[in-house]
């Protein structure tokens, strides 16, 4: 007993030096982004921010861990590396544009497939929920993600960090943090990480989501004469690595059958990517120019049936340039009226080849077993027959787009009071140039005795121009405490083309070609087979929110911040069928929704104790949504959980300074559910959770750390969708456990 | 002296050769290209199965062959029942015909109809009559699915 009671009585005392109490990358400074106050609990945004403390001890590597640590922040962890939807109080997007925008170090990053990355030397994280049109444009409506990487003049050092884990995940890293002089930093970094793969493909027994992970990041800054900054940035990453841990789920029996099938799939990317940033400081205003340059080339090869069979693959291979531009103007100012204004232009342009292979299974049950049904009417006995087994449907889509806007803000902040108001035009014209075609020898066995061609081509160019005007206006009163906001802002997800419907209009051209050559033509069906159908103006957000950012406690220990929010969403772009049909998707803007909610975060330091906790619930529905002969209006919108939660421990041992400069526990647990898997909500995934730990070592120059992901091997969904009709689930990633060595000089 | 003429002979004998043979090839350039059948389309009332399903602007082409004997009529989209999703175009080849003083009369037996590039026994005509006068067409045919009767008049280009 009395051992019990000198132990607890030392876990709350005052830290002595004895004891060690240094904790490395303290002092670090985060510079904000210039679009953004430094002072980030008297705001009028509901964001969370993580260290690179935080990330590191929790052995956080990539912002999908991210997931419900942040209230209201979902992306989930399936497919590859490609896959990179991220949902926000209900809202998100699986394909084409996102709702969340990123920026790495004020670049914003103009391709949603670069959104998974490996997170590493990364200073700072902001997640900022809520639509960002005002100030980040287009695709924001649910929010922004802030990056921003360790700069050479704030850190100096080498780390070398190696890392094994659970399916032979392995991670190596190393980095040089430099300044000789104090206006002059360079930094350079390399990573490397392996997975053996955690999901089997019982076709063949091997994993099939086994990869690999390079990156290199080099930075220079530049400080001149007390004025001038210039920070340039360079990483480049490689992946490749196989994924679609898709299983068949067998709904008579309520079972999931395992990963099986015969095509392989795979994802591999090239990334390469430069921003400069250059900024002149004088007393009273800041400006700032941003420029950015991407290059992504990146392939995926998908078996898309997913079972053993031989019906049809599917293959993206995309090529993309973009080029972004930012000049910003900024009063520095702390009390009084402020401004902010900005230009922002950018031009992308996209080379994307999308093959899709129809194989021997695929054309049997998909093309001729339909059309010999029909045909038998006219042609009795007779079979539809192909002089292949295989057939390629190619398309080939060129779409450059070019985006310009304008932007200004205004403040009055006063003691009690912050009054904002914002207002942002943007602009954009893109095009796409399409070229689908497919090449097939047919006959009508035994009416004809050789085979015919039947060459179906579908080529031509779409446009689409459209502005929009992103207002935004808060009001927030500081007391001694804190503050309590109220904002209304405005964010849209950009319009353009889903290239995925494609096939279905070629294949529909194909058969309604073929129908043709024996003399039989389908009534209304010329309207869906345009490529309009596959063109969709912007998504509209209006956000309302309240909110709150408290310190009650005078030492600050304690730390609170709570929203309640409604988005309005209107003309949502949604996938359809035309009216009273079940065939012959397009895209359509006829969707509305809404979501409501609230979010509450709050951190508590006791000495040595740190206690976090969020919570995130939101509520989102269909308010209008019909597509065909089905009415989902009232439905969950799919894919987004309606809770999120999570809670984190850190807590500093204390140790003797001889054994350790500082030794850290964190235990966390993060959950999130119920999710709707379709719009009819006919399935969904009850609310689970996922428990993780770390203990962390550090002595001088040396470090390590014991860490341990889902804990309890807990099995959940994390994506469903179907294809031929039939219904799929990925599965989260199992118990992860790994030990991790880093040395410092 | 002799072989001063002689030069300009030779020219002139080519010169007027030339045209001679360019005579004659003039008829085969351009190359000859056989003349495609002319098809004359008929608009008017196709009723199908004694009236459950009748089209009023139904198109009926008329193609003769070029022995004049013979015709081939086209009757396109056109349905079995006003339900069905389909319309399909039906091709009636080598209809034995005759004209005379302006007035065409056809008729044929068992003739099995083409649907685009497949011949449909299941469509066979079993018996087809008609008449084509003053830009007026009409036929009435039996099939083994049902029967057509057409009244149409030549449609202007």
């Amino acid at each position: 007993m009395q051992y019990l009671i000198i132990t607890l009585l030392t876990l709350f005392s005052p830290v002595k030096e004895e004891f060690g109490d240094s904790v490395t990358l303290q002092g670090i400074d985060i510079v904000a982004s210039i679009k953004q106050d430094d002072d980030s609990r008297n705001n009028t945004r509901s964001s969370s921010r993580f260290s690179r403390t935080t990330l590191e001890n929790r052995h956080i590597t990539s912002l999908k861990e991210l997931t419900s640590l942040a209230p209201n922040f979902y992306q989930p962890d399936y497919g590859s590396r490609m896959t990179s939807s991220i949902y926000v109080r209900g809202f998100g997007s699986r394909i084409d544009q996102p709702i969340v925008g990123m920026n790495i170090d004020e670049m914003p990053i103009m391709n949603k497939n670069n959104y998974d990355f490996e997170l590493f030397d990364v200073a700072d994280i902001e997640i900022i929920r809520g639509a960002q049109g005002t100030l980040y444009g287009r695709n924001t409506a649910g929010g922004a993600v802030n990056i921003q990487t360790l700069s050479p003049l704030n850190f100096q050092g080498k780390r070398f960090t190696a890392e094994y884990g659970t399916a032979g995940s392995m991670r190596i890293k190393a980095s040089h943090y430099a300044a000789p002089t104090d206006k002059f930093g360079w930094s350079a970094s390399v990573h490397y990480n392996h997975t053996d793969g955690f999901f089997t493909n019982a076709y063949d027994g091997s994993k099939c989501d086994k990869g690999d992970n390079f990156a290199a990041r080099l930075r220079q800054v530049f400080k001149i004469a007390d004025r001038w900054s210039i920070d340039n940035s360079l990483t480049a990453g490689y992946t490749d690595e196989g994924g679609y841990a898709y299983r068949f789920y067998d709904a008579e029996n309520h079972r999931l059958m395992p990963v099986n099938y015969n095509d392989p799939c795979s994802y591999r990317r090239l990334n390469i990517a430069d921003g400069i940033t250059i900024k002149y400081s004088l007393p009273e205003v800041i400006f700032s120019s941003t420029t950015g340059y991407s290059y992504t080339d990146d392939r995926m090869r998908m078996d898309n049936d997913f079972l053993p069979e031989a019906y049809f693959t599917l293959g993206q291979y995309q090529r993309e340039h973009s080029l972004t531009q930012e000049f910003v103007a900024k009063s520095k100012k702390s009390e009084g009226f402020g401004w902010l204004g900005g230009i922002f232009a950018f031009y992308k342009h996209q080379k994307l080849s999308a093959p899709v292979l129809f194989k021997e299974q695929g054309i049997k049950s998909l093309i001729l077993d339909n059309a010999n049904s029909g045909l038998q009417t006219a042609f009795p006995g007779s079979q539809l027959q192909f002089d292949s087994d295989e057939f390629l449907i190619n398309d080939d889509f060129t779409t450059p787009t070019l985006g310009a806007s304008l932007y200004a803000q205004l403040s009055y902040d006063s003691e009690q009071w912050n009054v904002t108001a914002g207002i942002r035009a943007d602009g954009e014209h893109s095009s796409m140039k399409y070229d689908s075609r497919a090449d097939i020898n047919y006959r009508l066995y035994p009416n004809m005795s050789t085979f015919l061609p039947l060459n179906t081509r579908f080529n031509g160019k779409e446009e689409l121009n459209t502005t929009e005007i992103m207002p935004k206006l808060s009001v927030a009163y500081k007391h001694g405490k804190g503050n309590v906001y109220a904002s209304v802002s405005k964010g849209y997800k950009a319009g353009g083309f889903n290239t995925q419907l494609f096939s279905d209009i070629l294949k529909n051209r194909m058969k309604n070609e073929l129908m043709d050559k024996f003399g039989v033509q389908m009534e209304n069906n010329a309207e869906y087979n345009d490529a309009s159908a596959t063109t969709y103006r912007p998504e509209e957000s209006l956000h309302y929110e309240v909110g709150t950012h408290l310190a009650p406690l005078a030492d600050g220990s304690l730390k609170i911040d709570a929203a309640l929010f409604l988005i309005e969403c209107k003309n949502q772009q949604l996938t359809v069928f035309p009216d009273g049909t079940s065939t012959g998707r397009m895209m359509s803007n006829a969707g509305k929704s809404r979501s409501y909610g609230a979010e509450v975060s709050a951190s508590y330091t006791l000495q040595r104790l740190t206690l976090e906790g969020s919570y995130g619930y939101a509520h989102a529905t269909f308010r209008s949504y019909k597509s065909g002969s089905n009415d989902y209006s009232g439905n969950h919108l799919p894919l987004a959980p309606r809770e999120t939660m999570s809670a984190n421990l850190s807590y500093r041992i204390p140790a003797p300074k001889n054994i350790a400069n500082h030794l850290i526990l964190n235990i966390g647990w993060n959950g999130v559910g119920r999710i709707y898997w379709d719009e009819s909500n006919s399935l969904s995934q009850a609310f689970y959770g996922l428990a993780s730990a770390s203990i962390s070592w550090e002595k001088g120059h040396y470090g390590a750390s014991i860490w341990g992901k889902n804990l309890f091997d807990e099995e959940y969904k994390a994506f469903y969708f179907e294809s031929m009709q039939h219904p799929f689930f990925s599965l989260g990633k199992p118990q992860l456990i790994g030990i991790t060595l880093h040395y410092n000089l | 002296m002799k072989k001063f003429f002689l030069f300009p002979l030779m020219v002139l004998a080519t010169l007027i050769a030339l045209p001679a043979c360019s005579d004659d090839d003039k008829e085969k350039f351009p190359p000859e290209t056989p003349e495609t059948p002319v098809a004359t389309t008929y608009t008017g009332r196709l009723t199908v199965n004694g009236g459950a399903y009748i089209k009023e602007d139904a198109d009926c082409e008329i193609t003769f062959a070029e022995s004049g004997d013979k015709l081939t009529l086209n009757i396109n989209s056109v349905k079995f029942a006003e339900a069905m999703p389909v319309t399909i175009n039906l091709s009636v080849p080598e209809i034995p015909c005759a004209t005379e003083d302006g007035k065409t009369i056809f008729s044929g037996n068992d003739i099995v109809p083409m649907m685009g590039v497949a011949p449909a026994e299941a469509y066979t005509f079993s018996a087809i009559t008609g008449s084509i006068e003053n830009s007026v067409l009409e036929f009435s045919a039996t099939l083994t699915k049902g029967s057509f009767s057409f009244t149409g008049v030549e449609k202007q280009q």
